[in-house]
């Protein structure tokens, strides 16, 4: 017969402690803790523990309680937890995740008479320590830093992460030692001089900051308190200890048992180890991270509401207003040069229109003159293509051109021609919009499907119609059939 | 020009006036001064079909005669006497403030915002104004729609070079009608007026401060106005259906005139909205042959029109064979119109249309992605990333995602089907769309970003409409079961 349970305080606190530094520990190893903006490090660790706590509360809790029948059976199990976690610690050794701090490292050449030459020291990040502008170029030989026999390099800095040193010697037998925050390195060339690299590791202790302190101190708490509390987990539910039927009494509100939350549990499961595994093959993208955890978030949420409509409204409410400030942030800082604004135009005018569209020069020319380019045959002298800087295939395509040819033709109009054209009729001006200056074009004679010949004289461009050419006579250029 | 325009408006609120009474005050005056566009529209187009020139004298002529004659319908058969009420004429005192406030603020104002295809648009009614329909250079009514052409010759015949001022007041009316529609649907479910307004108020502000939607109050092109009359046919449909009141099935074909006569491809939308609501059978045979015919009707003679011109032009996409399959689609939409009785469809087809229209359009991208896997896989990941980060929605399409996580629980509300039958079918009719031409790119102006905003304020209203349905534990037993209107 199934018996109600009493929710225990003390599982409850200890399993929210274990939760809690499950998800520090797997912030701090997985996830890339240090390298995380701040408030992302609040949110990862925050959702890791979330998910973790919902995971324990629903699927371990009650076999916890259904198990929890004699205190013997406790103690045997804590007692065996303890000795796994030992042997762990004893077999893996342990060092923390690299925090930020004050690394020293000191190279000290120990040879009788041999000079020892760095290569390079690469940082955290692979970015390579210059070592002229760090060292002194007086001290450089090519691109290597010489140290002399009992002398020594040395060289502090703050970061997250270990350093690669790689060494060289210009004479051998020689030998170096090197100290790295308290390790000690001996390096030695017998046959030859060639570099050796050395790694040295991010995860000793150095000279942090206070607050990196306090974390590199929760970091091994975390660690402890994560492996003894699941070889506890594992002994205590593995053991054949008598369980009793019970009934599941863990609840988030009243009336409201965890059970109700199983796929957002388990959805948010698969996320974890998703993004866990995701994270340990590949460089851990940001905004992957902060995707998957959005929608286990959500779905988390989605549970929460379905059972407490009152919140539905409000808990939508806060989604769009998040949304509308991220509008607003993105139009105050503009991610990429495609946004857009409303922006004040000076003139009405269908000319500063065509102007605005940002329109390569052929496609400003084919908007001003669409009426009379149609169909048309154009022909041009290649340099004045040139300075008109105009797209032959532009022209055709949105013309829908008979024909364009290049003519060697004396292009260049004298004043007596220009003069005698303008006298012709009311011209009609279209300006060039990159180079500078304006199209004529008569439009009195103009007519689809017509040859027109490109004139120009200073920065004023005629478009001329053969056969207005031919019938007046202004122009004195010989023209092919 | 401006005396044309509050012609243009008297004759909107003419014509709606037929309904006060029937329809609620602010509805009718906002939608007047869609209603005098569109009847411009149609008067222009009806003039050019016959080759008459577009001339300011001839439809300031037309105008007024219409008014006219609308007015002097209305007095004999005293419907001004008794349809004006107070709030009426507050109504439309309040709109015309704020309407005529637009124009003039954007007149003096000119904030246009322009792409090359806004000047095709520009250059089309030019060449309405020049030939009619019979010359086209950059484009044509094969490649663009002739609502938004049309529009721009407005100013044209008054001696202005095109329309800067007009978009604006789209987007101002969009504002109304959609808060107006939204706060509608909401008040069935969520008692609180604070929370009512707040839901819609923060959804419009979101909506409107995503930077790709904030251009488009001057943008000169289609899509933003595409997305207002669509948004709004299928409103007037849901509150017909919602509310027992055939009234607002009238306003249906003219918002879909008017969405089809925006863009090529929106037919292929209208065609999907009418098949689901003929599915629905929420609405008797004989009215839904009187709401959608208009349409079909008119877009089939739009088509025919288009099939007989040989424009020529840079930026035609549609070829002869395209628009005789869009023909096709038209007839054989109407067809069904008249087949909802037979046994068959009632029974078996009609009631699963909502998601045999979507699964029909999935199957077919399915099998064009098979022969050309590259294509259609290209296609998503660039429309996810546009949707997502490029294409200037901002935070918009976040939250919708955010939002349909968040309620992906059982919630009912009336019609929820359709609408969820429509915005998926619409989704995949940009992917199907895809198949069918080069593939799209990233940058915001790229056509299927753009025409997310067809779609988006369907998705809010829906989003809206869930959220306050969810809000309530139980449902309203109202709600359940619609009787046929």
């Amino acid at each position: 017969m199934a018996r109600k349970q009493k929710p225990s305080k003390t599982s409850n606190l200890l399993l929210l402690v274990l939760s809690a530094s499950l998800a520090l520990s797997l912030t701090m190893r997985v996830f890339g803790f240090y390298t995380l903006p701040h408030i992302m490090k609040g949110i990862v660790t925050g959702y890791l523990a979330l998910v973790l706590a919902m995971i324990f509360f629903r699927f371990i809790h009650p076999r916890i309680l259904a198990r929890s029948g004699r205190k013997s059976h406790k103690v045997l199990s804590i007692g065996m937890a303890v000795l796994v976690t030992v042997f762990f610690f004893i077999l893996i050794p342990y060092h923390i995740t690299p925090i930020r701090t004050t690394h020293s490292l000191k190279i000290v050449n120990t040879s009788d008479s041999a000079e020892i030459s760095v290569w390079e020291i690469v940082l955290p990040g692979a970015e390579a320590l210059d070592l002229p502008g760090t060292f002194g170029a007086d001290q450089m030989s090519g691109n290597r830093l010489l140290i002399s026999p009992g002398e020594s390099l040395e060289y502090t800095r703050e970061m997250a992460g270990g350093v690669t040193v790689r060494l060289g010697a210009m004479a051998w037998p020689a030998q170096a030692n090197i100290n790295w925050d308290d390790l000690a390195y001996d390096l030695a060339w017998e046959d030859d001089g060639d570099a050796i690299a050395i790694q040295l590791p991010g995860w000793t202790w150095g000279s942090p900051s206070l607050p990196y302190r306090l974390l590199g101190f929760m970091n091994i708490v975390a660690d402890l308190v994560s492996v003894l509390g699941v070889a506890w987990l594992a002994v205590f539910l593995l053991l054949p200890f008598p369980e009793q039927e019970g009934e599941e009494r863990w609840v988030l509100w009243e009336q409201t048992p965890l059970r109700a939350f199983t796929i957002s549990i388990v959805v948010n499961l698969v996320i974890l180890f998703g993004t866990g595994i995701y994270a340990g093959l590949f460089e851990a993208e940001l905004h992957i991270l902060l995707l998957l955890l959005g929608v286990g978030i959500l779905l988390i949420l989605r549970d929460l509401v379905r059972r407490y409509r009152k919140w539905l409204l409000r808990v939508v409410l806060t989604v769009l207003v998040m949304g509308i400030a991220v509008n607003g942030y993105l139009y105050l800082n503009p991610p990429h040069e495609l946004h857009q604004t409303l922006t004040f135009r000076p003139y009405d005018s269908y000319e500063y229109l065509a102007d605005r569209i940002g329109a390569r020069n052929a496609t400003y020319l084919s908007i001003g003159y669409y009426q009379y380019l149609r169909g048309s045959t154009l022909v041009i002298a290649e340099p004045l293509y040139e300075e008109l800087d105009l797209e032959e295939g532009r022209l055709h395509q949105l013309n829908r051109l008979q024909d364009f040819r290049f003519e060697n033709y004396e292009y260049q109009l004298t004043d007596s021609e220009v003069n005698a054209l303008l006298q012709l009729g009311e011209w009609s001006t279209w300006p060039n919009r990159l180079g500078g200056g304006e199209y004529y074009l008569l439009p009195e004679v103009s007519e689809p499907g017509a040859t027109y010949h490109f004139f120009s004289y200073g920065q004023l461009y005629f478009l001329v119609p053969s056969g207005l050419i031919e019938d007046t006579g202004v122009i004195d250029v010989p023209l092919s059939d | 020009m401006f005396l044309f325009l509050i012609e243009l408006f008297l004759l909107g609120l003419a014509i709606t006036t037929y309904f006060a009474g029937k329809l609620p005050d602010f509805f009718l005056a906002v939608t007047g001064v869609l209603v005098g566009y569109l009847v411009y529209f149609m008067n222009g187009f009806i003039l050019v079909l016959v080759d008459v020139p577009l001339r300011a004298s001839w439809m300031a002529l037309l105008v007024s005669l219409e008014l006219a004659g609308v007015i002097l319908h209305q007095g004999l058969t005293k419907r001004l006497v008794s349809g004006m009420t107070r709030s009426l004429w507050l109504h439309y005192l309040g709109v015309a403030v704020v309407y005529f406030g637009v124009l003039v603020f954007f007149y003096f104002n000119n904030f246009f915002f322009a792409t090359t295809d806004s000047v095709y648009l520009v250059v089309m009614a030019r060449n309405l104004v020049e030939s009619g329909l019979s010359k086209w250079y950059f484009s044509s009514p094969r490649g663009m729609g002739l609502f938004v052409p049309f529009i721009q010759t407005i100013p044209m015949l008054f001696g202005l070079d095109y329309a800067w001022f007009i978009q604006p007041a789209f987007m101002a009316a969009f504002i109304a009608l959609f808060v107006f529609f939204a706060e509608r649907s909401a008040r069935r479910f969520i008692q609180s007026k604070v929370m009512r307004g707040l839901l819609v108020f923060l959804t419009a502000v979101l909506y409107v401060s995503a930077d790709l939607v904030f251009i488009m109050t001057t943008y000169i092109h289609t899509n933003f106005d595409s997305g207002l009359f669509f948004f709004l046919a299928i409103a007037s449909l849901y509150f017909g259906v919602e509310e027992d009141q055939p009234a607002w099935f009238v306003f249906v074909p003219a918002f879909l005139m008017g969405f089809g006569a925006l863009r090529t491809e929106n037919v292929i939308t209208a065609l999907i909205l009418i098949l689901i609501y003929v599915g629905s059978q929420k609405i008797q045979s004989r009215i839904q042959r009187r709401v959608f015919l208009p349409y079909l009707i008119f877009q089939f003679g739009l088509y025919l029109r288009i099939l007989l011109m040989h424009p020529d032009t840079y930026s035609d996409q549609m070829s002869n064979g395209q628009i005789l399959i869009v023909l096709a689609g038209v007839a054989a939409v109407a067809a069904v119109l008249y087949l909802t009785e037979t046994k068959f469809l009632r029974s078996f087809i009609l009631p699963r249309l909502w998601w045999l229209v979507p699964a029909g359009l999935l199957a077919v991208v399915s099998v064009l992605g098979a022969f050309n896997f590259q294509h259609l896989l290209g296609n998503l990941q660039v429309n996810l990333k546009a949707f997502f980060v490029t294409g200037n929605w901002g935070a918009v399409w976040w939250v919708v995602v955010a939002l349909a996580l968040l309620f992906s629980f059982r919630i009912q509300f009336p019609q929820k089907q359709q609408l969820l039958g429509l915005i998926l079918s619409f989704f995949i009719m940009i992917a199907l769309l895809g198949m069918l031409r080069v593939p799209y790119h990233e940058r915001w102006f790229d056509s299927a970003n753009r025409m997310l905003a067809h779609i988006a304020p369907l998705v809010l209203f829906y989003l809206i409409t869930l959220a306050a349905a969810a809000s309530v534990p139980s449902q309203p037993e109202a709600l359940k079961g619609k009787k046929l209107v």
